[in-house]
């Protein structure tokens, strides 16, 4: 019998056993594809947040509020030492006036506040477009922030990087939370294929006095694991893109929108999952063929 | 073809089940093992066949000396013979024909091939009618002869048969015990271990006994050839 005949003869071996014991084998099938499902959350948010982080990023600000006695001379050496930073692009500076027509387009209702003013209440700002490495400007930024004239420093860099810990920690989290559910997975399974090797303990001794190699009586065994573990990954792969689809539909705040529902997984990422799957299958299906106290012990 | 060299084979808690057995099966003989329970026949048949190790002494079956035959060979010398149970040992879920031709099918015969060895099989054992039965709608002797059929297939020069006839009335032992003796004329070793006085002395050509392990008796049909006490002897 060649390699693919063995595999179809484990295969309709694997499936009978599955759906004689179909009860119990369903209990693991859902351990497996809860695991799962509850992992692929967290790495869909993980991921989301990651990709709504760099998004984000390409329009993060970096601000200098200066105070509106600083003379031209003293802003144009400013604007200058910005200039020399490597990864600035350009700056713009933004006199008082500028930013009340910006504050009465932005916010018009609230554009009556600003009446009560005689002189714009706005400070002059120098805004940085940057690209590329911001170490260095940050680093700047940190030495400006106590200078005479500099009334405050506006980095979005700083937010979007307690963000991307967020983001880096539930991925983090996701894979913790979700190797520890596989393991779940995997011993529930083992637990199913073990109580299938004592079921048919009588018909293994008979294969074995017939002359069938271990190969071919544990064999079904192991695609039993794994079938189980690619049926829950499949199904937990399944629960994932219904409950993104419908979370989709909802009306919930942009910013749960782009940080949990921007994108669904990779076509990899998917068959990651899969695998993950039909490993922790695997693994079950493997663990009771190789324990010295059952069957095959 | 089957030689014991001072063979003993004690269980744990110091229960003996051989004790230096020394004897020479030749190829083509009908040996009937007798003794009574405990006496250590299927001990005798399972070292055959590698499911238990000698304890002290080698077992040689063809001129393999099993004492060196690593564990992953052990199927492959399962293959050179039959096997035959009281309990039948049969897979339950599975169909007569399934039963009977899973060895051929796990050792890659093409179905054509299985088909024809199958059917040739069974029809020699009575059984071509009931190719889809499965083993719990037969009669135990039926099922005795799909286990018989299943020892056939591969054409074995040995079977070893372990109490056949024990879970079947005297009638339906007696056709079994012709079965064996019909493969026997085909020039197939027989060593069969049974209790039942008549039918070993009916159908066997050579009588061990055992007691408490140690072979008491070694008698051609009607013409002893070592002479003991034969003790144990029902």
């Amino acid at each position: 019998m060649n390699v693919f005949q063995a595999l179809g003869y484990f295969a309709s071996e694997a499936i009978g056993n599955l759906v004689r014991g179909w009860r119990i084998s369903a209990l693991a099938v859902a351990t497996t594809a809860l695991s799962l499902f509850i992992g692929g959350v967290l790495l869909l948010a993980g991921n989301n947040m990651a990709r709504a982080i760099e998004s984000w990023r390409s329009d993060a600000q970096i601000v200098v509020y200066l105070d509106n006695d600083l003379t031209d001379d003293e802003i144009a050496i400013l604007t200058a030492e910005l200039l020399e930073l490597p990864g600035v692009d350009r700056v713009i500076q933004i006199g008082p006036d500028q930013a009340r027509e910006r504050f009465r387009e932005r916010f018009p209702d609230l554009g009556e506040i600003l009446l009560e003013f005689e002189r714009s209440p706005f400070p002059i700002s120098l805004e940085i477009e940057a690209n590329g490495d911001r170490g260095v400007i940050d680093e700047w930024l940190v030495g400006v922030s106590g200078r005479p004239g500099v009334s405050a420093v506006d980095n979005d860099a700083e937010w979007l990087e307690s963000m991307n810990a967020v983001a880096s920690a539930a991925s983090a989290v996701g894979l913790l939370v979700g190797g520890i559910l596989m393991v779940a997975a995997a011993i529930s399974i083992a637990s199913v294929v073990r109580l299938s090797t004592f079921v048919y303990r009588k018909e293994i001794a008979a294969m074995r006095l017939i002359g069938a190699t271990e190969f071919f009586v544990r064999g079904p065994f192991v695609v039993e694991g794994l079938v189980q573990g690619l049926a829950g990954s499949c199904l937990a792969l399944g629960a994932l893109w219904l409950a993104f689809w419908g979370l989709g539909r909802l009306d919930v705040p942009w910013f749960v929108r782009d940080a949990l529902l921007g994108f669904f997984m990779t076509p990899r990422q998917a068959l990651a999952l899969l695998a993950l799957g039909g490993t922790a299958g695997l693994v079950g299906g493997l663990i009771p063929l190789r324990e010295r106290s059952g069957v095959f012990g | 073809m089957i030689e014991f060299f001072n063979v003993s084979k004690i269980y744990p808690v110091n229960r003996v089940a051989l004790a230096d057995v020394t004897v020479r099966i030749e190829r083509g003989q009908f040996v009937v093992l007798a003794g009574s329970s405990g006496a250590g026949k299927s001990t005798f048949l399972r070292l055959i066949y590698r499911a238990a190790v000698p304890t002290a002494g080698q077992i040689v079956v063809n001129g393999r000396n099993l004492g060196s035959l690593p564990s992953k060979k052990v199927p492959y010398l399962r293959r050179t013979m039959g096997v035959v149970f009281q309990d039948f040992s049969l897979i339950e879920r599975k169909t007569v024909w399934d039963n009977v031709t899973f060895l051929p099918k796990i050792l890659g015969v093409d179905a054509k091939t299985r088909r024809r060895l199958a059917e040739r099989t069974l029809e020699r054992v009575g059984l071509q009618r009931h190719l889809d039965s499965y083993p719990a709608q037969l009669s135990g002797g039926e099922q005795q002869r799909v286990a018989i059929a299943r020892a056939l297939i591969s054409k074995p020069d040995l079977v070893l048969a372990d109490e056949p006839t024990g879970n079947l009335d005297p009638h339906l032992s007696r056709g079994i015990m012709h079965l064996f003796s019909e493969i026997h004329r085909q020039g197939t070793t027989i060593l069969l271990a049974s209790h039942d006085p008549e039918l070993r002395r009916e159908f066997g050509e050579r009588l061990l006994v055992l007691d408490e392990g140690r072979l008491v008796a070694d008698e051609e049909l009607g013409r002893r050839t070592l002479s003991t006490a034969g003790a144990g002897l029902e």
